[in-house]
Order: C-alpha cells, then structure tokens, then sequence
C-alpha cells in the first residue's frame, strides 16, 4: 500500500512536471466554476449572476488570471448578490471582510487560499475532513484562516436561509432584520461548535506532530481524530448545536483516511531505519537522529512493437536471407 | 545548446530580484530598524480602520441602523472617547504593534538571508560565466 501510494505520487509529479500549466489551468477554472454555483446556491439572489452564461466566462477568467483575480471575482459576486436585496447588507458583510483582511490575510496573504477552501468544503458538506488534514500540511496561525471561512460560511449560509424574509422586507424594515441576522449569526450554536472543535483539533495536531518522537504525524492524526470527534459530540450534547452526528462520524472516519494517505505521501519518513549519530567538533557535541525519506523509483516502462510484416504480404513464403557483402570486398 | 547549470543560477537570481522588487543595492541599505518602523506605521493605520470598522458593526449590533452615525453617537462625537473604548483601542493596537514587530523582524531576516544566498550565486555565476558574457 505505501510503496503503491508512494509510485503514485511519483506519477503524479512527472505528470506535473511535463503538464504543469494545463493543469494549473483545468484546477483554476474547475475550482472557480465550483465556488461560483456554489456561491450561487447559498446567496443566489440575483437573477443575472445564476445565469450560466455569466458563471462560466467569471470562471474562465480566472483561469486565465493570477489567483487573487479569483478572490476578487468572488468578493464582486457576493457584494453585488446582497446589494440587490440591501445596500446595507452588503455593506455589512463587505465591512466583515475588510476587518478579516486587515487583521489577519495582510500579514498572511496566501490564507486566504485557505478560507476559500473553507468555504468551499461546508458548501459541498464535507467540512469534517478539514481540521486534521489541513493542520497536517499547515502552521499555527492558519487557524485565525480556517476561523475566518467557518464564520464567513454561517454568514452566508444564515443569509440565504433568511432570503424570503429579506427580499420582503421595505428598505427601513430590511435595517432591523440586519440586526436580527447579525443575531442569529451570533448565536449560532452549531457555527460555536464547529469553531471550538476544530480550532482545539487543529491546535492539538499541529502540537502533536511537532513533537521530537518517532512517529509524531501518525500520533498527532489519532489525537485529532479522536479530539474531534468528542468535542464535537460533547459540544453537540451541551450546546444543542443541532450537529448531524452520523455526518460528523463519518467525515471524521473518511479524514482519518486521507490524512494517512498524505502522511505517506508527502511526509513519507521510513522510522524503522532510524540512526541514532553521536559526534563532536571544538565547540559542540552533536546527538542527532537521522530518519531515512521515503523514496521510490519509478521505471520508465517504454514498449516498442516491430511491426513485422507477414510472410504472404512479402509475396514469398520462404525466408529470403539477406546478402551480406563478403569479407574481402568490404575492404574495396 | 542550453547550460543547464547556467539557466539554474539565472533563474534563482531571477527569482529573488522578483520577490523583492527591489534591487540588491537597495535592500543591503535598507536596515532592520526601518523595516520594522515602516510595517509598524502601516499596521497601526489599518488596524485603527479595522477597529473602526468593528465599533460601527458593533453599532449595527446593537440595532441602532436607521440613525447616522452621528446622531447615534449623541450629536457628539465625544462618546467615541468613552474610558472603556480607549482602553480597548489601546490594547488592541499594542497587540498588533508587537505582531507587527515580530512579523516585520523575522521578514528582514529572511530577506537578509536571500540577500547573501543573491550575492553568493551572484559571484558564482560572474566566476563561472562572466567572460563568456563579455
């Protein structure tokens, strides 16, 4: 299994290699085609952004753009969503964003890669493959990331689930339902559960795998797991978060999963051929322990078919030997 | 034919001039003390705007939309100046200011890091390739 995965990984990056922008290029435009419907889904609330015809050349765009085109394209596409049903609203969420960006995506401009992924993965409900996964590959302060894009969903997931109330509202009523929102976002009891079980998760794996043991990264996925999935209970219980249990065992099993696969895959350090050094120069003593990476090669198989003609196409069905010059009148 | 070794040093040369966006010479000039002040000076004025923003969302809240701004603070904008929205300004800006130090520290580091890693392939490839050049 690991040296099946470890191949496969190898694959992947010769593909890479050799098809780099073609698939950077299909990645970009599938990623931003997704979040555009998806988006669409939640706060669809104007007509000519659904429409297909709007969406995919959005998408194409930034395929085509460096990646905060994309952030920006989506930022347009949910400010001009809630500016059709208030200016207010907008204005709100907008605010929201900026703050999120000054205190935190200017010191760390690559998380927001990391919100939008958020995002993504509640939209397609499969957001408790997250913690652990994410806090495997990534530091401590993309926790303020995965925060940001757990608040930003229950935002729009609170404002389309209010969307018949909202496009009802006159102009002066519309301004008490922003305070009700901001309400009921507030005290969202499942958007509270989700935020302290998975900030603790992914603080705990990330404690976890920095540890100098043998074997820290597999520890630090069981302690996630395991972390997870009683806080979420536990919060669940005593909140009255409304969580949907089956769903939150399950993505917790399917995380478990692909975070070993990535452990072997990227991390691969084979610990059972652990070496133990011990060496001094004129200003230190050196105890160092050396773990061997995992490496795998792949063989370049290249099959070559001889198109031998048959016999009967040669006209002859006995084998004609071919002339060879003799050795006498090579030399002439 | 292409010298593999030669596109590798010009790349990474490439690569850091990039980065920075600013020539070598003007980046060994640059000190750490100057750095730090300047990340600072723009950390203070956008986490002011940040805590603005949040007193007016706060505002929003605590359901005072429909007034403007000023009648809400009381056709005065002494309530802004209020103890416990000072301290809390205060706190929230001295929190920053000491990320904003530790972030801009340990950029420079790392700048001053590539820098000599620039001036080492630099002098390589000059070594190796700069007669070739002329």
């Amino acid at each position: 299994m690991t040296t099946f995965l470890l191949e496969l990984k190898e694959r992947w990056s010769r593909l890479y290699d050799r098809h780099e922008k073609k698939i950077l290029f299909i990645f970009k435009f599938a990623f931003s085609l997704i979040a555009l419907f998806l988006l669409t889904n939640e706060i669809g609330f104007l007509t000519v952004l659904k429409n297909p015809l709007v969406i995919i050349p959005s998408a194409a765009v930034c395929a085509f753009t460096p990646g905060f085109v994309t952030v920006i394209v989506l930022s347009v596409f949910v400010f001009m969503h809630l500016f059709s049903v208030s200016l207010q609203l907008a204005m709100v969420v907008m605010a929201v964003m900026l703050v999120m960006y000054l205190l935190f995506f200017r010191f760390c401009p690559k998380a927001i890669y990391i919100l939008l992924l958020v995002i993504f993965c509640f939209c397609l409900r499969i957001e408790y493959v997250l913690p652990v996964c994410l806090a495997l590959m990534l530091s401590f302060n993309y926790i303020f990331a995965v925060d940001f894009g757990i608040v930003l969903f229950y935002i729009f997931h609170t404002i389309g689930a209010y969307e018949a109330v909202l496009t009802r509202q006159t102009s002066v009523d519309k301004v008490g339902v922003i305070s009700y929102l901001a309400e009921s976002i507030l005290n969202n009891r499942a958007m509270i559960a989700v935020l302290i079980g998975f900030s603790v998760t992914f603080l705990l794996v990330n404690i976890v795998r920095r540890l100098p043991i043998s074997y820290a990264r597999a520890y630090s996925i069981i302690a996630g797991v395991i972390s997870q999935l009683i806080l979420l209970i536990v919060m669940d219980i005593w909140l009255g978060a409304g969580l949907h249990l089956p769903a939150v065992i399950a993505g917790t099993i399917v995380s478990t999963g692909i975070a070993f696969i990535f452990n072997v895959m990227f991390f691969g350090a084979d610990f059972t051929r652990q070496e133990h050094l011990q060496f001094e120069d004129d200003e230190y003593y050196y105890y160092v322990k050396a773990v061997p990476k995992r490496n795998v090669t792949v063989s370049d198989v290249k099959v070559t078919h001889i198109n031998a003609k048959s016999l009967k196409d040669r006209g002859t069905t006995e084998f004609t030997p071919v002339d060879w010059p003799d050795d006498d009148n090579a030399d002439k | 034919m292409i010298n593999e070794s030669k596109v590798k040093i010009l790349s990474k040369l490439a690569g850091f001039e990039k980065k920075h966006r600013k020539t070598p010479e003007e980046l060994e000039k640059l000190t750490k003390g100057r750095m730090v002040a300047h990340g600072v000076c723009w950390t203070v004025i956008m986490t002011t705007v940040a805590f603005l923003i949040i007193l007016i969302l706060l505002s929003f809240y605590k359901g005072s939309l429909g007034t403007n701004w000023y009648s809400f603070l009381g056709g005065s904008y002494d309530k802004l100046f209020r103890p416990g929205i000072l301290i809390a300004y205060a706190a929230f800006e001295l929190f920053y200011i000491v990320v904003a130090i530790v972030f801009y520290s340990k950029k420079y580091k790392n700048m001053k890091k590539e820098l000599e890693e620039y001036r080492r392939r630099r002098t390589n490839y000059n070594d190796f390739y700069g007669r070739e050049d002329k």
